[in-house]
């Protein structure tokens, strides 16, 4: 059990058109005054005697509070009966006598932010999120398999605790375990072109890595180029970039219920709107800021994030959705007459461009003349981003559709985490590259 | 007594429990982010944590807060009762050991530097890539570690490190390079800025390289990245006592050739060296793998425990808020060989040079199997010679294979800087040399 508190005040100042940024973890007007010079004097520094070249577009001067919405505060909730969820989770996946090893975690936070800008802003925003997963190791001949649940290290919402009551972990569990010591018995993914089924929690994972950093416009304009990367995308590719099948549209959108980028500002107090960036497959918009809304010509959307006030804020993705199209998981597997359903990531590595990317999944199901068979190991699947999604032909609909929140979206130096959340329906491609990661 | 180990003194002073420690952690740090060739995003960064440990009727909770005032402290010691939970592996805490020799972590001249000179560092890594477009940083830092305990344990160590990282863009092509150490005289971003220009203007070939087998000059940087994921997955007694790691079981095995030589050694004062890990039990030298056995893993006091066997904590606790994942390694050191760059160059005769990998990601932890792509500073070795730069591509890195099948070791050691730049400031870095390898796959 781990109890964490922090605060402090970072200032981000441009001067001579380059951004200095300082902080200082004491709450009082001079510790803000003597922050406010130090990012200043950087500032000038940065410049170097000439003009830094950073400009901003303008922007309405938002004030305004936020609060989230939630029934039960999820740090009201006592560590003992946190404790008890976890405890019970893990003790109805133990029941499987083949697992090694099990895990159950929660997790509940509470943030408050106050920004004011000398453009005007002055926005107070207060949030509540919370958090929950297990997992389960089964060995067997092949090594060890995990399984978990709703994914990975858990997956966060914003909201009250009920959203951690709904998961049902206890009851989930048995399932999980199950799993997981089935995948130890089962043989590898077999190698080939096929027709691949993603489950919502493994196609989360693929909608952020080849869409929402592709679209970030700092790493299109390249001050990312160094560590995070670039990307294949161009900011004048709106409107003419095909990025996938005609099914496919992505919408940015701060107002979705439960998620973790929830909010009507972003941290530099520009207002957040819902946008599509992607329209029956062609490249409409992008995530960006001020910054690169000056020097693209886009329109800003508010889309920058600070992982706390000793971090100067990104471009970061926020919440990035699928839209859903029409019927069932079971509707998109009854149609497949070979192929494999592939659900909840285990793996994930994309090139510098976000193009060439290879995924790994926890656990694999053969598809065969429309329904489920057989278990595979070790599942993995490759591909380009947009012949990717250009092999989109079937998008569940919104009885499918769920919000997974990440709070480990690594960028910049030093790095922060950014919150993203995406909610997507499971979704069949046709043609992907399969193999098996222990060939 | 330094500021830091007071805080620790008096947080565990402050609090109801049975039994306390006290980590406090210390930074204060610029990195000046350029891209385009210009500053871009010049940070300054200041904090101190506070972690507390409180045992209370057998139960054992952890809060943290950053803080330091009287009352602030005195809050932790409840907060922290307050989160105690039942806890049958807790291991007590370190007691105190008589005075040690101190390990050269810390460098008064790094810790002078003020913020505008950092810029100016930056300014001089830009300039050392001429026409190239730079991209990259150059961040110098302090840090500060204290634990203390009621056991009587009082430990406390500053340190200092200094890197600068470059990316140059040429038009045709594009180059890397790096350097870091606890000394900011050690490090030349300008030097950084030239070398990594010079790979650029090296030129690219459009060929894609076909699947297979291909044989590989590693820089250090890729095999200190390798390295790092070995160690997250396989050199910690966590996943070592759950029979996840590639250890267990095979302890005594001969795993990689036999002129792999892999140690953790916190006294090596060409890393970043250090003396005591986060719950301030002294650092152990500890072999890992010895002529490509495997000998052990790293632990802490509660692992030690765990295994029953009558074992000690070998100093590799992490970071509280990482403590969960159990020991790690921090200051690796791959033994060198004897061959100079051009001469493994030569030994590889046809193939790949890599300076680093992107997007290192395990896919087969059992196997120790990771999926990477090539980056900036990938070059095709033909007859021999390096050649012009290849393009990203997709690797499949089987390190059984990859260090099983050596073709020489470099005789120059490097120090790559592996400090994760997300939580508190804590240098950690893996020294290494350039590796040959037969067994890296293209995986098209």
């Amino acid at each position: 059990v781990t109890d964490r508190e922090t605060e402090g005040i970072g200032v981000r100042v441009l001067a001579d058109g380059c951004w200095g940024f300082a902080c200082n973890r004491t709450l009082t007007p001079g510790a803000a005054r003597s922050a406010a010079a130090a990012a200043a004097a950087l500032a000038r520094a940065g410049a170097g005697g000439h003009a830094g070249g950073v400009a901003l577009a303008p922007a309405s001067a938002e004030r305004g509070s936020f609060r989230s919405v939630g029934e039960e505060d999820p740090l009201a909730v006592s560590v003992d009966e946190k404790l008890a969820l976890c405890l019970a989770a893990d003790e109805a996946m133990r029941a499987e006598a083949s697992l090694v090893a099990t895990e159950a975690l929660v997790r509940a936070q509470r943030e408050h932010r106050i920004l004011v800008s000398s453009d005007g802003a002055a926005t107070d925003v207060q949030t509540a999120e919370c958090g929950a997963g297990i997992s389960a190791v089964a060995a067997g001949d092949s090594g060890l398999q995990t399984r978990s649940y709703p994914g990975g290290e858990g997956v966060s919402w914003q909201g009250g605790w009920e959203r951690i009551r709904a998961l049902d972990l206890v009851g989930e569990a048995a399932r999980v375990a199950a799993e997981a010591a089935a995948l130890a018995l089962a043989p590898p993914c077999p190698e080939g072109e096929t027709c691949v089924v993603l489950d919502a929690a493994q196609l989360a994972v693929q909608l952020h890595e080849s869409i929402g950093h592709a679209l970030e416009l700092d790493r299109i304009l390249g001050a990312e180029a160094s560590f995070a990367g670039t990307s294949f995308v161009a900011a004048t590719d709106a409107g003419r970039l095909r990025l996938g099948s005609e099914l496919m549209e992505v919408v940015v959108d701060p107002e979705t219920e439960g998620g973790l980028a929830t909010a009507p500002w972003d941290d530099e107090g520009v207002a957040a709107r819902r946008e599509v960036l992607v329209e029956g497959g062609v490249l409409r918009g992008f995530l960006g800021s001020r910054e690169t809304a000056a020097e693209s010509g886009r329109p800003q959307m508010g889309a920058m994030q600070a992982d706390g006030w000793n971090r100067m804020p990104l471009v970061r993705i926020g919440n990035l959705h699928l839209s859903p199209g029409a019927g069932s998981l079971e509707d998109l597997v009854g149609e497949v007459d070979r192929g494999l359903l592939l659900a909840t990531n285990r793996s994930w590595s994309i090139d510098d461009r976000r193009l060439g990317f290879h995924f790994g999944a926890e656990i694999a199901w053969e598809l065969r003349k429309g329904r489920r068979g057989r278990v595979f190991r070790d599942a993995v699947y490759r591909g380009v981003t947009p012949d990717f999604w250009s092999r989109l032909e079937a998008v569940a609909g919104s009885g499918e559709w769920r919000l997974f929140g990440y709070t480990n979206c690594g960028k910049g130096q030093p790095i922060q985490r950014g919150r993203v959340s995406h909610g997507v329906a499971p979704a069949r491609f046709s043609g992907v590259q399969v193999g098996s990661a222990s060939r | 007594v330094s500021e830091a180990l007071e805080i620790a003194l008096e947080a565990c002073a402050g609090t109801p429990a049975e039994a306390a420690q006290a980590i406090v952690h210390c930074e204060r740090y610029g990195l000046v982010r350029f891209a385009e060739s210009r500053p871009r995003q010049p940070t300054l960064v200041g904090d101190a944590t506070v972690t507390l440990c409180a045992v209370r009727d057998g139960r054992v909770g952890f809060a943290t807060t950053n803080r330091t005032d009287g009352p602030s402290l005195r809050a932790l010691g409840l907060r922290a009762a307050e989160a105690a939970a039942p806890d049958p592996g807790f291991a007590g805490f370190a007691a105190s050991e008589p005075a040690r020799p101190a390990v050269d972590a810390y460098d008064e001249a790094t810790a002078a530097v003020a913020p505008e000179e950092q810029v100016e560092l930056a300014w001089r890594a830009i300039a050392g890539a001429g026409d190239a477009q730079a991209a990259g940083y150059v961040s110098v830092g302090v840090s500060e570690v204290a634990v203390a305990a009621s056991s009587g344990l009082a430990v406390t160590e500053r340190m200092t490190d200094a890197a600068a990282v470059v990316t140059a863009n040429s038009g045709t092509g594009v180059g890397f390079a790096e350097t870091s150490s606890r000394r900011v005289v050690d490090v030349d971003p300008g030097r950084v800025g030239a070398v990594a220009a010079e790979q650029a203007r090296r030129g690219s070939d459009a060929r894609a390289l076909a699947p297979g087998r291909v044989r590989t000059v590693l820089g250090p940087r890729a095999v200190a990245d390798l390295l790092y994921a070995f160690s997250l997955w396989a050199l910690g007694a966590v996943p070592f006592l759950d029979g996840r790691s590639y250890f267990s079981g095979r302890i005594g095995e001969r795993i990689f050739a036999s002129a792999f030589m892999l140690t953790d050694d916190g006294s090596d004062s060409r890393g970043f060296p250090k003396s005591f890990d986060f719950e301030g039990t002294r650092k152990q030298r500890t072999p890992l793998v010895e002529e490509g056995v495997a000998r052990g893993v790293v632990w802490d006091r509660r692992t030690a425990a765990a295994a029953g066997d009558g074992r000690r904590s070998t100093g590799h606790a992490q970071r509280p808020d990482l403590r969960g994942y159990g020991p790690r390694p921090a200051n690796l050191r791959l033994d060198p060989g004897q061959a100079e760059v051009g001469e493994l160059v030569d030994l590889v005769g046809e193939g790949l040079y890599l300076t680093r990998l992107h997007y290192l990601s395990m896919i087969d932890p059992a196997g120790l199997v990771l999926t990477a792509t090539s980056r900036d500073g990938a070059f095709a070795i033909h007859r021999g010679r390096l050649g012009r730069a290849v393009p990203a591509t997709r690797l499949r890195l089987s390190l059984p294979q990859l260090f099983g099948e050596l073709i020489g070791l470099g005789s120059e050691l490097v120090l790559v800087n592996e400090s994760d730049l997300l939580g508190p400031r804590y240098p950690e870095g893996i020294l290494t040399p350039f590796v040959g390898t037969a067994a890296l796959e293209v995986a098209g």
